[in-house]
């Protein structure tokens, strides 16, 4: 029972960084605002209403935006909302940020869960080629594959296909409308960048399973050659690649935004490139919470999937990639 | 004896970079972008910001070898002008966020104890906060530009430096030159300064070279949704964007930003992989700015 006891302190204490993390971002996100230059409430009236708002309508709007209370103050209150599931009202549509948020979530998670999957088969099919053809053509193809793809980002690749794919050769849409009819490109676009990233580490960890005396047990004991790979090589090298997992999430987080942005694909990432521009600030703190969220839950998540996979980790202390 | 301060994945290869074809490659691409940027422009002598109406969208000809834009300007021009832009960012960025992780890591490592503990710590919550979330945050708050840009992505970028230099920093400590350099009468932080300091320096440069190329491709992507440079400043991403609707008709303006943004990652990219040799070093930080 004690390795499930030293489990429970680590998920404790990633329990703990991540609400630090949290509080920091937030911190983060708050401490801004007195930096937006101008007065929001007037940059807000003049959006809405016309180039001259009245001062009555300035000073209402500033009470109703709370901008006439200590930072302080409002920053307690923000968190306190927060803590409730409430981020606020947009500066732009007056329309609750979580409202907004859930509105385009579904489709951000249908592109960035087909992009992560496409992702992880193309890199395990790539790496175990790469890995097991080592030094040879197979292997260089994979990594020149790898480099070549990780040389072109999302956005140009996106830009690209829309260019050469979708106008063309007549397959798929120039204006996605997310959903699975026009899912195919976006998600392969998001997924070559995701997995050009991960081929070369998963490789080195696959190469250096293959020469464990665990794989050479096995070999002298008669494994075939794809028993050697599929059974004893890749779990061993999973439980490495997981950190690099979680960066590839943080990776998809702030790719969706860019591939969204390309193909007009109607997910969070337009909806925060759109708040950018028009500097809604509500939005873009929410933003950065929702992201740091998934990006720390991630990589405390796969800290932990790696401590439950692998039992000579548990009574480790601090945990990095080898 | 020398005890190494390195150990298998991060050593530095014995025959350096020009011995592996894929390192020869990539710097020689760096070193043609690096010339091109440099010196094209006034070789080049075309003003990028001079617009001809005369000569709009135009194919390239031996007067404008990448061809025209829709104000009739000159996209080699806009291309050299707009590689200073993104390179020079780019580089106060990386060079910004190692010497800021530099310190960092290396005092905790030298503090050891509390200390270390504190800054340990502060580290782990900046890694937290992904750079380019950061620098959303500072954009969408502050405006769009580069300066707000650079300032954002500095913002956490030295985070995954300071991880890294303080482990490295901590081995480095219990070496045994650092130890006679105490027991020769020199102060802890001297000695941290003389023997362990250049070493890990080193190593992030080779982190930092990778991280060049990535951190290009941020500043361009944030650029092509419109939160960096500003039209009608010339810039690769912001290239993009303005001439987004005129590609069917011209694709030479999609395909000349897209070729410069892939030659300059795939330069850091292959020399980062040979200063670095075989292992995993370059690629931790490969999350981070990357799938931009």
């Amino acid at each position: 029972m004690l390795g499930v006891g030293a489990l429970g302190v680590a998920a404790g204490r990633a329990v703990g960084q991540i609400a630090a993390t949290m509080l920091v971002a937030s911190a983060l996100a708050f401490s801004l605002v007195p930096l937006f230059p101008g007065d929001p409430a007037f940059a807000i009236l003049s959006q809405a209403v016309g180039p001259l708002p009245s001062a009555e309508a300035i000073a209402g709007k500033r009470a109703e935006l709370g901008l006439d209370r200590p930072l302080a103050e409002r920053y307690l209150s923000y968190l306190s909302s927060v803590g409730h599931g409430d981020l606020t009202r947009s500066w732009v549509s007056n329309t609750p940020v979580s409202e907004l948020f859930a509105s385009r979530a579904g489709a951000t998670a249908l592109l960035a869960g087909t992009a992560l999957a496409l992702a992880l088969a193309t890199t395990i099919a790539l790496g175990l080629i790469s890995a097991a053809g080592s030094g040879r053509w197979p292997d260089e193809l994979a990594r020149t594959l790898a480099i070549g793809g990780a040389a072109i980002p999302p956005f140009v690749l996106g830009l690209l296909c829309l260019q050469y794919v979708v106008i063309k050769l007549g397959v798929g849409k120039v204006v996605t409308d997310g959903t699975v009819h026009t899912l195919a490109l976006p998600a392969a676009v998001l997924a070559t960048g995701i997995a050009c990233l991960w081929i070369r580490p998963l490789r080195a960890l696959l190469l250096d399973a293959l020469t464990s005396p665990a794989v050479l047990v096995a070999q002298a004991r008669g494994a075939s050659r794809a028993r050697v790979l599929f059974v004893h090589a890749l779990p061993h090298a999973m439980v490495g690649f997981l950190p690099f997992v979680a960066l590839g999430v943080g990776g998809l987080i702030t790719g969706a935004l860019v591939v969204e942005a390309v193909f007009s694909w109607p997910g969070l990432g337009l909806l925060v490139v759109e708040a950018v521009r028009r500097r809604d600030v509500p939005v873009i703190q929410g933003f950065t919470l929702y992201a740091t969220f998934a990006y720390v839950v991630a990589s405390k998540g796969a800290d932990l999937m790696a401590r439950v996979l692998d039992p000579r980790l548990r009574s480790a202390g601090a945990w990095a990639p080898r | 004896m020398r005890v190494r301060l390195l150990d298998r994945a991060q050593r530095m290869p014995e025959r350096g970079v020009l011995h592996t074809p894929r390192g020869r490659v990539g710097l020689a691409l760096a070193l043609l972008v690096l010339l091109g940027v440099t010196a094209g422009p006034p070789l080049l002598g075309t003003d990028p910001a001079a617009q001809d109406l005369s000569i709009l969208l135009t194919g390239p000809s031996g007067a404008h070898p990448l061809g025209t834009d829709q104000f009739g300007r000159d996209v080699l021009a806009r291309l050299l002008d707009g590689g200073r832009r993104s390179l020079s960012a780019a580089l106060v960025v990386v060079s910004g966020s190692l010497l800021i992780g530099l310190v960092v890591g290396a005092t905790a490592a030298a503090l050891q104890g509390a200390g270390d503990a504190v800054l340990g710590r502060v580290i782990d919550l900046a890694l937290g906060i992904p750079a380019l979330v950061a620098a959303l945050a500072i954009v969408g708050t502050l405006g769009p530009g580069l300066s707000n840009l650079v300032l954002g992505l500095l913002l956490t970028g030295w985070a995954a430096y300071a991880r890294i230099a303080r482990g490295l920093a901590m081995r480095g400590i219990d070496r045994l030159d650092v130890l006679s350099a105490r027991l020769a009468g020199r102060s802890l932080g001297r000695s941290v300064a003389a023997h362990v300091i250049p070493a890990v320096a080193a190593q992030l440069v080779v982190v930092a070279t990778v991280d060049l190329g990535f951190t290009v491709v941020a500043l361009a992507s944030l650029s092509y949704l419109g939160l960096g440079v500003q039209p009608p400043q010339a810039e690769w991403g912001t290239m993009l964007l303005e001439s987004q609707d005129f590609f069917v008709a011209a694709p030479w303006l999609l395909l000349a930003p897209a070729a410069v943004i892939a030659l300059t990652v795939a330069a850091t990219n292959l020399l980062g992989e040979a200063l670095a040799g075989p292992g995993l070093a370059g690629a931790e930080l490969a999350g981070r700015e990357t799938a931009t």
